[in-house]
């Protein structure tokens, strides 16, 4: 009943294999497939800034805190991180919250394009030796998964990321050669897209999303919403879970980053992140479950409510701030947070 | 375990060293132990299931070796069947019964709320509940803590208890003798190459293999990994990446134009078949790597050029149980054409019920013995038909309106077997075909869950995926040659490997096979 020479001919005349044939035919696939393998490694390794803007800033970025010593030049000042997505990465102005503070603080801006985890981020940054005092958070962790015992490997995703870093190469190399069509040449649009990844870093992280932007003077107009805007209801940002509700097991997210910050003598605190005014309605005061949650943390405390409500005037687009709501929300989550900085002042 | 895992990775070059070095007389001890830890990497708990119906079936198996008293062996195989259709029926079909029944109750104009099947339990036998949530068989619905507790689906419980009856209804029937050793028979029914879903092996043909000496060599070896390789490319390069604007589609079908529905609609036909089809290819070809030959489960099905072609090709081994335990004792073809009709509907219906427990799985049964009885009823008429307008004489052309025909058919069956609900798929089905005021240019414009690019691919890999499967089954000659050409093949190995490299989504996707 095999008749599976009908999926991919098999056992028909030829191939014959013996055992050396076999091994020969392995050993060629193998070594044919490590070349491919290696072009496509330099390549991508020589080519960083080819891909569209939001993988290049969240490559630059990432790839930076593991290299490169971002906290230098902050002495024996504080070293404050901010952890989120693209709305973080557009929204935090580290130049801005320094002079603020009156030179109080040395920040950097950890907000990355479509991140939904910060952990394994700020776990590599204190790995190479970048370890802040602060860390302002505005993404949870994960929730608890049932784990069973017998699995041994669970992170697919993450591992085929590790292994195989230039996954995304062909496709950001198609996306990289159409949109160069409109940008004068595959050539210039290197060149300019090197120009926006090397000003992040001099930013430390901060990035205006220009790319996203379409209305004059980047100012999204006050008229303009979205079928999806909700101003009358609140929206809540959830309190990360602590223990599995299952089974009252500790949620493993929680447990390494309280470790980290336990062993590194960090101070983390869940910081308002922004929407528009027309988007959702302005909520005052702090997450009472969250606050409740957290009360006796040691190590992670709660600022201000869960979001900051801004005119659409400050938006580039329905999503991030432009400059002038960057500097808005960055002297915003100042004053919220001023006193409790300075009264949970770090050893 | 999936199959699309790192885990398996590294579980089966494991498995087939310990199979390799473990003695012939104790391979079955070793290939049992490996099948029950595969099967306990999604839930251990479920594994009492499977003792529960290997045992059933092995006494029943040995009971009905020993008697030829008629009665006796009736009363066996009837326990056998109770007990195999009652645990399916309790996790598989008790919800849907009394959702249903509630439905009715009220329709009639009580208010009456019937408990879901666990909290019958429970208040018949208290504590019941705690202990099946506990057990991990029952769980409540995370996102509405008020919900009561339902029964958790074992993966694959619709494969290996039919797999299991099926040992019994041979003995029963003459075919096979009892398997006295327990456990042999055990590793017949928890061989963990096809043992969630499928193919659904017979005794004759399996059972005998795993107690006798494996049948390696470098060739099958070489078909093995080939085979294993093809499946992972259709199933994570192919189905896994069209089920994102699938679900996106299905998900929201008021959304989308006719075209657009069209596109959704032969996706999913796709992507079922690169997911089923891709699981089968690895699952036989760890077999063979294991010296173990396992029945075919699919042929090139979308090339049928009859609904009855489609079910020679289609999930072959379900099928074929269907044909022998179900079609040829209600009496198959050999009974009048009324009866007859009854027949294809009975199979159809029971077939649709295995699949899944909700209507729109019951229409597509139904459409699907439709279409056999109508191929039946009309066929005759419309050969002459054909031969009076003179299509007779252009064999290729026949041929393909006949493929685009069937595969029109299955399409319109796939809407029901793929919707939330009739009243979605009827809606669906009316959009599809109406394309007033639809533009090429819809199909980029809207967004379908995925990136331009990976869009771009949706399209591209069912096309790469039909092309060889095409000239697999209609050119058979044509690729023996190409494919005799070592260099062509290694560039070929090399290509698919890249593929799934780089193209492949990697991350828990379940097979759609094993919601079933």
């Amino acid at each position: 009943m095999d008749d599976s020479s009908k999926a991919i001919p098999s056992s028909a005349p030829p191939p014959q294999y013996d055992r050396r044939r076999f091994l020969k035919r392995m050993a060629w696939v193998l070594l044919l497939f490590m070349a491919v393998y290696g072009g496509l490694y330099a390549a991508n390794a020589a080519l960083p800034y080819v891909g569209e803007g939001a993988s290049v800033v969240y490559n630059t970025k990432v790839e930076h805190v593991r290299r490169a010593k971002i906290f230098e030049k902050a002495g024996d000042r504080r070293k404050l991180v901010i952890f989120g997505n693209s709305k973080m990465l557009s929204g935090f102005v580290p130049e801005l919250w320094d002079e603020l503070s009156g030179g109080e603080f040395y920040s950097y801006n950890l907000g990355l394009p479509n991140a939904s985890k910060f952990i394994p981020v700020l776990e590599a940054m204190v790995a190479s030796g970048n370890i802040p005092t602060e860390v302002f958070i505005t993404i949870p962790w994960e929730r608890s998964k049932d784990h069973n015992p017998l699995v041994f490997v669970e992170n697919d995703k993450e591992i085929i990321n590790q292994i195989v870093p230039f996954r995304n190469f062909f496709r950001d190399l198609a996306i990289f050669a159409n949109r160069s069509r409109h940008k004068g040449g595959m050539k210039k649009l290197y060149g300019e897209t090197e120009m926006y990844a090397r000003k992040v870093i001099e930013d430390r992280g901060y990035h205006f999303i220009i790319g996203q932007s379409i209305h004059p003077n980047h100012e999204l107009p006050d008229d303009k919403t979205l079928p999806a805007d909700q101003p009358g209801r609140w929206t809540l940002r959830g309190a990360p879970e602590k223990t599995n509700p299952v089974d009252g097991s500790p949620n493993e997210h929680y447990q390494r980053l309280s470790n980290l910050l336990a062993r590194h003598k960090i101070k983390a605190y869940f910081v308002p992140s922004y929407f528009r005014t027309t988007e959702w309605k302005p909520k005052p005061g702090r997450d009472p479950e969250l606050v409740e949650r957290f009360k006796d943390d040691p190590n992670i405390g709660v600022i201000g409510p869960d979001y900051f409500s801004l005119p659409n005037r400050l938006f580039s687009d329905f999503v991030h701030v432009n400059e002038k709501g960057a500097r808005e929300y960055t002297r915003m989550l100042w004053e919220e947070s001023k006193a409790t900085l300075r009264r949970d002042r770090a050893p | 375990m999936l199959f699309n895992s790192f885990q398996f990775a590294i579980f089966f070059p494991v498995a087939v060293l310990l199979y390799y070095l473990t003695p012939q007389g104790k391979r079955w001890l070793t290939t049992l132990l490996l099948s029950y830890y595969f099967y306990m990497c999604w839930k251990p708990v479920f594994l009492a299931l499977i003792l529960i119906s290997t045992t059933v079936d092995w006494l029943v198996g040995l009971g009905l070796d020993r008697t030829q008293d008629k009665w006796k062996r009736r009363g066996l195989l009837l326990t056998t069947i109770i007990i195999n259709i009652g645990i399916l029926s309790t996790f598989k079909y008790s919800d849907f019964l009394f959702r249903n029944i509630e439905e009715f109750i009220q329709y009639c104009g009580l208010s009456w709320n019937l408990p879901s099947p666990v909290m019958v339990l429970d208040n018949l036998f208290s504590g019941t509940r705690e202990a099946f949530i506990q057990w991990g068989f029952a769980a409540v619905d995370a996102k509405n803590a008020l919900a009561e507790p339902r029964f958790i689906l074992p993966v694959g419980i619709s494969f290996f208890t039919f797999q299991s009856l099926s040992y019994s209804l041979d003995v029963f029937m003459g075919k096979t003798k009892a398997e006295r050793h327990f456990g042999k028979y055990a590793t017949f029914v928890a061989f963990f190459p096809q043992l969630v879903a499928g193919p659904i092996e017979r005794s004759d043909h399996l059972l005998g293999q795993l107690t006798g000496r494996p049948n390696f060599t470098w060739n099958r070896c070489a078909d093995g990994l080939r085979l294993m390789m093809w499946g992972l490319f259709k199933k994570i390069c192919v189905a896994d990446l069209i089920s994102v604007p699938v679900d996106t589609i299905y998900g929201d079908p008021a959304r989308y134009n006719g075209p657009l529905l069209l596109f959704g609609t032969l996706l999913f036909a796709m992507q079922i078949y690169c997911d089923f089809s891709g699981y089968s290819d690895i699952a036989i070809g760890a077999a063979k790597i294991m010296g173990i030959d396992i029945m075919t489960n699919f042929r090139q099905p979308y090339l049928s050029r009859s609904v009855a072609e489609f079910w020679t090709r289609w999930h072959i081994s379900l099928s074929t149980w269907f044909r022998d335990y179900l079609y040829i004792p209600l009496g198959g073809s050999r009974v009048n054409i009324s009866r007859w009709i009854v027949n294809i509907y009975i199979v159809f219906l029971v077939s649709a019920v295995w699949h899944k427990s909700v209507w729109t799985m019951l229409i597509w049964g139904l459409l699907h013995a439709t279409y056999l009885v109508g191929e039946r009823l009309l066929g005759p008429a419309m050969g002459r038909g054909v031969r009076a307008i003179g299509l007779g004489r252009l064999p290729r052309v026949l041929t393909l309106l006949k493929v685009a025909l069937t595969f029109s058919l299955v399409l319109v069956a796939w809407v029901f077997f793929r919707a939330n609900t009739i009243t979605d798929a009827w809606a669906f089905l009316r959009r599809m075909v109406d394309w007033r005021g639809a533009e090429m240019g819809d199909l980029m414009a809207l967004n379908l869950g995925l990136p331009t690019f990976e869009t771009m691919l949706c399209v591209l890999m069912p096309i790469v995926l039909f092309t060889i499967d095409y000239f697999i089954s209609e050119k058979p000659a044509w690729v023996m040659r190409l494919w005799g050409r070592s260099p062509v093949r290694t560039l070929l190995y090399v290509a698919c490997l890249t593929a799934i490299m780089m193209f492949g989504v990697f991350g828990k996707v379940d097979f759609i096979y094993f919601q079933f």
